[in-house]
């Protein structure tokens, strides 16, 4: 989202055409996620759980991809490590050029900072800042003062303008993802990852941040990941990636819902 | 419910240990002032030298409107109730006791007349009883034939052993000899009265028949004797109540405090796990009755552990205060069982008021909020805080009013030191609103400053105002107490010190070691070569009279009028005059009693004589003598005044002051140190899932380092500026209405060790937390938040 301060709000097909354009010019240099034999292990000994053992998988840039598959099955320790918030115990995680299984963990973080953004599904916001001061915060926490203009876009591109002054206790569950989605969005992470995002949500507002997540690749032509266990959500995915025990079970494109439920019910076949 | 309690105590070890440490330590330290307490209140003087007589009788050494005053100087009787009590049926003999204090040689000692040596009894292993003036018996191993200098209230002169006696049971408290009856009324000045009578007693003896014999005199049997044989230990054991029930009470209130606000610190940071068991259909009585519970639990097994190192401190303190002269030797501590008891009862009970308070509005508390952000504060503060608070504030004014007033310095003491737990009292209740102003002061300050750190510390004590409160509370509590404790000492201290130099202009001053000098002593000094002038000071004290209702007066006998070496600052009048039934009025006094120069005002004297004298001058340096009386040439036995009340005076009065005040201080420092490690790491371990949000986030270490950085120098900034404020309200009217300035004495050392010290260990316990929250990996830390 580029629209200037003086943009008028109002002219969404204008907005539309800007990022096309910029998507186009952005293709070739953003960069895709590789895991390369990756396995994880929780635990010691007897009580040691194999989390994820030897998947190999790259996620292209400018898609949106879903993580499915029963308690147990690995899909947040994929989250955790694609997203180099935990390290792998063998296999590398690469983000274009870097290799996030050898950066420091100062390196890391600035990764995030720069490069990552986060949506959890609950508690994903600063409590004790506004809702503002929540958007702005990855660009203060890169040593930049936040422009009104850029928080205001970016809270009103997920319908929050009104709600700039309140604190993350005054608004209900599906506002707090929305704000964490238009955090995610003023950084211009080049990767969002998301966990059950829409987990604590009713179906309505489930729908609304799902559609937002939808846009960042549409319209911004970034990379979404996505962990759920809900197959409508997973049916806005570009490619939805099953996995059980630790290993990938099987991959969908384009599928519908119905398609990812019935994949679902068989995969311990 | 008592289950459930155990459980969630077990799954939160942090806040539950932090609990158990405040209440053992408030335990050490209540039962550490209650045993104190009770020990001084049990403590009398030892019947020694009386201990054959079945009753004494002597004067009443109290006095005042309320009967409670006690004179310093020893109240005597009239010798001739002597013969009245004779004739009651069942008394064998009534003995006189006349004692004088004296130097035997190099020994310090106390002259009695050779009759009241029955009241032991002593009996003689060598020699004979004395016949002449100029013959002694000792009470103690000598040499008999040795011949001696005595000094004693007359010209010193020779004197000769010719005889030694022992009593029966040792006499530990003083060392007696004895004169022939007529020498030692001589030496005591006072013909006509004595000290006190001894009552020997025959068959059929009974000491209510006395009563109406002695008159006003007072009967007494028992352990009570003691009270005649050494009336001025009686003024010791005043002083040391008092200051063992300032021990209790400080220790008790801090105590209080600080279990309190834990407590419901406790409370606050539980209420979504409360939300929770909402949720499930646990009614607002079953959450109480678990909280309840809890409490109970905490209360009595941190109390309990409390109880033998409070045992400790006691024995320890006790042992100090009869080395340093403040309680006289023999005092101890004795059975723990109720000051045990008082402490395990109150720790239930401050528990479970603390946490029922706090936790009627938890209880309440909707299911909903369970799933909301439990961090975020609904309200700033409740109107039972803010109630407290105004209530705490009313009741500081009048004191601070009180102390900027009064004119004793003892009352100004008191009442600051009140106005300054009430002031502490109101910053705790009021804390949040304090803390919401100054986020409100500082947010664009430190945003500036510091970007990220300084805006999120700032942001975060807006929005958590409570939390902060909390937080800088005990630090508030541990400025307050110890500046206005220590440095009340201080200005005292420097004030006097420095009004008896400004006062004793002299080169040389001449003191005893013992019972003081002769009167002759001031004319032999006049007459040596080279002296210009020379004035004869002894201490002494007036009881309650000249617009003072409550305590005994010092005072000083002038000898030798103007000059000499004494400026007080005269502003009416002259000491020229002060010489007959005359007297001298520091401005305060004068004021109080309506006295001009010339007036005759009436004066309750040490022994409760009540006198009239003229005011022939009124001074200004009044904290060095609060009045100059020249009544000696009337009353010549309160010339001189014994070694045991001097030191009592005097010397206990500044080992009061000078030992047990810093000491106080410093266990109070201790305590409430103690209590700032523990909220503040209580607050800080709650903070992980807020810490790893900000790192996912993105922010660096160094980042959410330095946000913690500016949370602790916030909450330093309100602890040590709020407690410093409170110092200050306590300390400038003690400082006014002690010297008439606004400076009270703050050596700059102590002041830089309180606050340095606060500060380093509010900075580590805030530090070392959040340095180990950040070894966790964040996305851990997020899931498994406390």
């Amino acid at each position: 989202m580029t629209t200037s301060a003086n943009a008028p709000k109002t002219q969404p097909r204008r907005v539309n055409l800007m990022a096309g354009l910029r998507k186009r010019a952005q293709v070739a240099v953003l960069p895709e996620l590789t895991l390369r034999g990756v396995r994880k292990v929780h635990g010691k000994g007897d009580a040691a759980v194999v989390a994820l053992d030897d998947i190999s998988v790259t996620l292209p840039a400018g898609s949106m991809t879903t993580i499915m598959g029963p308690s147990g099955s690995g899909k947040s320790t994929f989250l955790h490590v694609a997203a180099g918030l935990d390290r792998p115990d063998q296999g590398a995680v690469t983000f274009g050029d870097t290799e996030l299984t050898r950066l420091s963990e100062r390196r890391l973080t600035i990764l995030r900072r720069e490069r990552i953004g986060f949506v959890f599904q609950a508690f994903n916001l600063m409590p004790s800042l506004t809702v503002a001061q929540n958007i702005g915060l990855p660009l203060r926490l890169d040593g930049r003062r936040p422009k009104r203009s850029e928080v205001r876009d970016a809270a009103a591109r997920v319908g929050l303008a009104d709600r700039l002054r309140h604190r993350p206790a005054q608004l209900s569950g599906g506002q707090q993802q929305r704000v964490a989605i238009a955090r995610a969005l003023i950084a211009r992470p080049e990767i969002v990852f998301a966990d059950e995002p829409t987990g604590a949500l009713d179906t309505r507002n489930g729908r609304a941040v799902l559609e937002l997540l939808r846009s960042l690749v549409d319209t911004d032509g970034r990379t979404v990941v996505m962990v759920t266990h809900d197959p409508k959500a997973a049916s806005y995915a570009d490619r939805v990636i099953f996995l059980a025990d630790g290993r990938i079970a099987g991959t969908l494109e384009g599928a519908t819902a119905d398609e990812v439920a019935e994949q679902l019910a068989h995969l311990g076949d | 419910m008592l289950r459930l309690a155990l459980l969630t105590a077990r799954t939160r070890p942090g806040s539950f240990a932090g609990a158990l440490l405040a209440f053992a330590m408030s335990a050490v330290l209540v039962m550490a002032g209650g045993m104190l307490l009770e020990a001084a209140l049990r403590t009398h003087p030892p019947v020694e030298r009386y201990a054959a007589a079945a009753a004494v009788v002597a004067g009443d050494q109290k006095t005042g409107h309320d009967h409670d005053v006690d004179l310093t100087e020893r109240v005597r009787v009239d010798a001739s109730l002597t013969s009245r009590l004779e004739s009651v049926p069942g008394v064998r003999a009534a003995i006189a006791d006349v004692g004088v204090p004296a130097v035997l040689g190099p020994r310090t000692t106390e002259a009695h007349n050779w009759s009241s040596a029955q009241l032991a009894p002593y009996t003689l292993t060598a020699g004979r009883a004395p016949r002449r003036s100029d013959e002694i018996v000792t009470g103690y191993p000598s040499k008999l034939g040795a011949r001696l200098l005595l000094a004693s209230t007359g010209r010193p002169r020779r004197v000769t052993v010719v005889g030694i006696a022992r009593p029966r049971r040792p006499v530990r408290s003083r060392s007696v000899i004895f004169l022939t009856d007529t020498a030692a009324a001589r030496l005591a000045g006072h013909p006509g009265r004595v000290d006190a009578i001894g009552i020997l007693a025959s068959r059929g003896f009974d000491a209510s028949r006395l009563s109406a014999a002695a008159r006003s005199a007072l009967v007494l049997t028992g352990d009570s004797r003691g009270k005649a044989e050494s009336p001025e230990l009686q003024a010791g054991r005043t002083r040391l109540i008092a200051v063992a029930a300032s021990f209790a009470g400080l220790g008790a209130f801090v105590a209080l405090f600080v279990v309190a606000s834990l407590m419901s610190l406790g409370v606050q940071q539980r209420e979504q796990e409360i939300g929770l068991l909402r949720a499930i259909a646990a009614t607002p009585t079953q959450v109480r009755r678990m909280i309840a519970w809890e409490a109970t639990i905490v209360a009595v097994l941190g109390a309990a552990a409390g109880i033998r190192p409070g045992m400790r401190l006691a024995h320890v303190l006790a042992r100090g205060l009869v080395k340093h002269g403040i309680a006289p030797r023999g005092f101890a501590v004795g059975d723990a069982r109720l000051a045990a008891a008082g402490v395990l009862a109150g720790s239930v009970a401050v528990a479970l008021l603390a946490v029922l308070s706090a936790s009627r509005r938890a209880a309440r508390t909707a299911p909903t909020r369970a799933l909301t952000e439990a961090a975020v504060e609904t309200r700033l503060i409740g109107p039972g805080r803010l109630i407290g608070g105004l209530v705490a504030i009313a009741a500081a004014v009048p004191l601070f009013a009180v102390s900027a007033a009064t004119t004793t310095p003892a009352t100004a003491a008191a009442t600051s030191e009140l106005d300054a737990i009430f002031l502490v009292i109101a910053a705790g209740c009021l804390g949040p609103l304090v803390a919401k102003l100054a986020a409100r002061l500082f947010r664009p300050l430190f945003g500036a400053i510091s970007p990220v750190g300084g805006f999120l510390a700032s942001a975060n004590l807006g929005a958590a105002s409570r939390r902060f409160s909390s937080a800088s509370t005990p630090l508030v509590l541990t400025v307050a107490m110890s500046c206005t404790l220590l440095f009340s000492t201080t200005t005292l201290d420097h004030a006097v010190t420095a009004q008896r130099h400004a006062g004793l202009s002299a080169n040389l001053a001449l003191s005893s070691s013992g019972p003081g000098l002769p009167p002759s002593t001031l004319n032999a000094v006049r007459s040596t070569h080279g002296v210009d002038s020379a004035v004869a000071l002894t201490p002494t004290t007036l009881g309650p009279s000249l617009g003072v209702s409550g305590d005994p007066i010092p005072a000083a006998i002038v000898a030798g009028g103007a000059g000499g070496g004494l400026d007080v600052g005269v502003t009416a009048g002259s000491l020229a005059g002060l010489h007959g039934d005359t007297i001298a009025l520091g401005r305060n006094r004068a004021n109080a009693a309506h006295a001009h120069v010339g007036e005759r005002v009436p004066v309750t004297l040490g022994d409760g004589t009540k006198t009239n004298a003229t005011v022939v001058a009124i001074y200004t340096r009044t904290l060095a003598f609060a009045a100059l009386r020249s009544l000696a040439s009337r009353f010549p036995g309160l010339r001189v005044r014994t070694h045991a009340s001097l030191a009592s005076a005097d010397e206990a009065d500044r080992e009061t002051n000078r030992w047990l005040g810093p000491l106080f201080v410093g266990i109070i420092f201790a305590f409430t140190s103690i209590a700032v490690v523990n909220t503040l790491v209580m607050i800080a371990l709650r903070r992980g899932r807020e810490l790893a949000l900000l790192r996912l986030t993105g922010a660096t270490n160094r980042q959410v380092r330095s946000m913690a950085r500016w949370e602790a120098a916030l909450i330093v900034a309100i602890g040590l500026g709020v407690g410093l404020a409170i110092a200050a309200t306590a300390l400038l009217p003690l400082s006014h209405s002690l010297t008439g300035g606004l400076q009270p004495y703050i050596p700059l050392n102590q002041l830089a060790a309180i606050l340095g010290v606060s500060t380093l260990v509010a900075v580590i316990a805030l530090a070392v937390p959040t340095r180990l929250a950040l070894r966790k990996r964040p996305i851990t830390a997020l899931a498994s938040a406390e």
